[in-house]
């Protein structure tokens, strides 16, 4: 048998293909054949590998779907407690919240705008001064205002 | 091999019952995804085959006569969906799994531009590297654990042919992993 013949008894071998009198005289020759020995340590070494890759894969894809799930389980939504309700949670999408947010904002900041610069009302004092006769003309004070 | 309470849900599941059927979808789906993925290499399309195959799967349960051969079924019914899809793209220049069987190595990306990422990565990137065909026992028998027979009626050939594509599938794996294996047994 040639050390080809050998490779492929070794492939199955590690399948657990390969009969039991195969296998003996499969192993009588990897005790002198190192080339055989090392396609035997290559192939164990292999499938180690393709397990390990094999499980990494999975992980990848578990946590993958696990991900996907969280996303899609989050929804962007704001509870608002009013008083009464204690029990009740009352969800307004992210959008509208910002909308009343802002519009809130914008109402009193023209409040307060409103508040300053309106000035102070005038003080308004009215004198009468009495009608008096010079010389037989009979004179009327014109009222006056003072600041 | 499947154990009772998966035979008692696959009973359920042939007589209509569409939780059954909803838990037998659940307990296949990744096993299905995955086989999908290897033999496509594209993460969507692997998606898209492995749903399309899981509902044929379910519509035709009934036919299903050795509920014993359920995941062979399975990957079979997913086999001929990729097989659909590689015909399609054959069509559109791009060859179907048993085509080109001289040509061992598709060379997609050369090895040793991963040699420095993670190990699973060069163990993946190799395994892509690999023809369809020979890609496909390797899967079927590293990852699903098959048989040699169960693996003769997935991919509808004999038992010695699976135990000389198998062989020399792994021959050619090991000829791209080879300066790596050295790297890391001198290490």
């Amino acid at each position: 048998m040639t050390c080809l013949e050998h490779e492929e008894h070794i492939s199955r071998y590690v399948d657990g293909e390969l009969s039991e009198g195969e296998s003996g005289s499969m192993f009588a020759h990897l005790t002198v054949c190192s080339h055989c020995r090392s396609f035997m340590r290559e192939l164990l070494w292999l499938r180690a590998e393709l397990m390990s890759e094999k499980e990494k894969t999975a992980f990848d894809l578990a946590m993958q779907d696990a991900e996907a799930k969280h996303l899609a389980g989050v929804s962007w939504t704001t509870p608002v407690r009013r008083a009464g309700w204690s029990s009740r949670r009352v969800s307004l999408s992210l959008p509208i919240t910002a909308v009343i947010a802002i519009l809130l904002l914008l109402t009193s900041a023209l409040l307060t705008r409103a508040i300053v610069e309106t000035p102070p009302p005038k003080e308004v004092i009215l004198i009468s001064l009495p009608t008096v006769e010079v010389q037989g003309y009979r004179v009327e004070a014109t009222p006056t205002v003072r600041q | 091999m499947i154990t009772p309470s998966e035979l008692d849900l696959l009973k359920r599941a042939q007589a209509g019952d569409e939780r059954a059927q909803g838990a037998l979808y659940d307990l296949h789906w990744r096993s299905v995804y995955l086989y999908a993925l290897r033999l496509l290499v594209d993460s969507d399309l692997a998606k898209d085959t492995a749903q399309n195959a899981m509902v044929k799967a379910l519509a035709s349960l009934k036919t299903l006569d050795h509920p014993k051969a359920l995941r062979s079924w399975l990957l079979m019914i997913v086999r001929n969906e990729v097989f659909t899809i590689l015909r399609t793209k054959r069509r559109n220049g791009v060859e179907p799994l048993e085509q080109h069987m001289d040509v061992l190595v598709e060379n997609r990306t050369p090895l040793e531009d991963v040699m420095n990422g993670e190990r699973s990565e060069i163990i993946r990137q190799a395994l892509e590297n690999l023809k369809p065909a020979f890609r496909e026992v390797i899967v079927l028998r590293e990852y699903e654990q098959l048989s040699y027979r169960e693996i003769a009626a997935v991919t509808d050939s004999t038992e010695s042919a699976v135990k000389s594509r198998l062989f020399h599938a792994r021959k050619v794996l090991l000829e791209q992993l080879r300066p790596f294996f050295r790297e890391r047994s001198t290490s």
